[in-house]
């Protein structure tokens, strides 16, 4: 866990010259639930988040409570640190992003890395992204992993309320089956999240419906966890400092 | 009497629009026209995070729009008086993503809402009728005496 954190405070530094933009978050929520899996076998986590930019360059990390996650072979905590460049062209945001997982108290070699890009357009209230993630093979995931995903976000005029929708699909290939189950338990599937979130000053309240279609009877080995990978309510709480 | 001027779409930053509320009222100086003007500024703060993807992500653009009023009053062409008010907040709201990426949209919203603007400046107005007429006294009993 000192890992982790150390991580995060040393990725928020790096970009924080007088200009630089930060921000720092803490978060609770009743499960840690990621592309629709589970991340702390159905129990509550707590989060810190610090973000810092400066012009279209940003870096951020997120540190995240797993509480012996059985998916992460027993990790306490990850860190996900992230590198973004972002730039707007004709209306639309274009990103590029790099993140690192670390994992801190695994009982194996668990951290892996992602290279991402997505595209956003405001229109109105609405915010729509259409993205992708992909993890290169990596033995600690048994192989490579691609997420795709659609997103829609609208906050709702004069109201503090904001909805969001985000639709995705994973897939990859495998060089172990075993530790492929970490991300893709059963194999391919895809997912969904609807939330609903209501802010007020800086505390946000959240409730997010997630939702698979991740085969169980075909999730197998020590990291599938199949017992957290079908559709769940969570709630979130979130303070802005 | 009152009309909104210019409250068309901010392509950029601050001002937003310009909404303007005219009073007419008699004082023993004579017939009174104060103009109430009032500057609409939009404020924004970047807060949340973006999480990686597949997790929620609570990035959001916090705004604020802040109507800074002034008063100019003329009775006839030799009576003056002027007064600037302190910026009040008149309404606020979010957005998700990047502040940068919400601008022109947050600026339209605004635009649209100047009936909700005018209003406040109608407040501002209404509240000030008195400060005005003494400071309307003052200055006439001053120049009575001079």
């Amino acid at each position: 866990m000192r890992r982790c954190a150390a991580a995060v405070l040393a990725a928020a530094s790096l970009a924080a010259p007088a200009a630089a933009q930060r921000s720092l978050g803490i978060e609770g929520a009743t499960d840690e639930r990621r592309r629709g899996l589970s991340w702390t076998g159905g129990r509550a986590t707590a989060a810190v988040d610090a973000r810092a930019s400066l012009g279209p360059a940003e870096v951020r990390g997120r540190v995240a409570a797993l509480r012996g996650s059985e998916r992460h072979a027993g990790a306490d905590a990850v860190a996900s640190l992230s590198a973004e460049l972002r730039e707007t062209v004709a209306g639309v945001e274009l990103s590029g992003l790099a993140v690192a997982h670390l994992f801190a108290g695994a009982s194996a070699g668990m951290d892996y890395v992602e290279l991402g890009g997505a595209a956003a357009y405001a229109l109105g209230p609405a915010r729509a992204v259409a993205g992708l993630s992909y993890a290169p093979s990596q033995r600690s995931i048994g192989g490579d992993n691609l997420y795709l995903y659609l997103g829609l976000d609208t906050g709702v005029p004069g109201t503090p309320l904001t909805l969001v929708a985000e639709v995705g699909h994973t897939t990859g290939s495998e060089t172990d089956p075993v530790r492929a189950q970490r991300l893709r338990p059963g194999g391919s599937y895809s997912s969904v999240r609807l939330s609903v979130e209501r802010r007020q000053g800086p505390l946000t309240l959240a409730l997010d419906y997630h939702d698979t279609d991740a085969d169980r009877r075909s999730a197998f080995g020590p990291f599938a966890d199949a017992r957290h990978i079908g559709s769940r309510l969570v709630g979130r709480v979130r303070f802005d400092l | 009497m009152s009309l909104i001027m210019a409250a068309g779409a901010m392509l950029s930053a601050m001002t937003a629009s310009t909404p303007e509320h005219i009073v007419r009222l008699d004082h023993r100086a004579g017939a009174v026209e104060a103009r109430y003007r009032g500057a609409v500024t939009i404020a924004y703060r970047q807060i949340g995070a973006v999480a990686p993807p597949g997790a929620p992500s609570t990035l959001r653009c916090a705004w604020t729009a802040n109507l800074a009023a002034s008063r100019d009053a003329a009775v006839g062409a030799g009576l003056s008086a002027s007064r600037a008010f302190a910026p009040v907040k008149a309404f606020e709201g979010t957005r998700p993503g990047w502040c940068a990426a919400n601008r022109e949209a947050i600026g339209m919203e605004v635009a649209a809402r100047d009936g909700a603007v005018l209003d406040r400046l109608r407040e501002i107005a209404a509240a000030d009728r008195e400060p005005l007429v003494a400071e309307l006294d003052r200055l006439h009993t001053g120049r009575s005496a001079g």
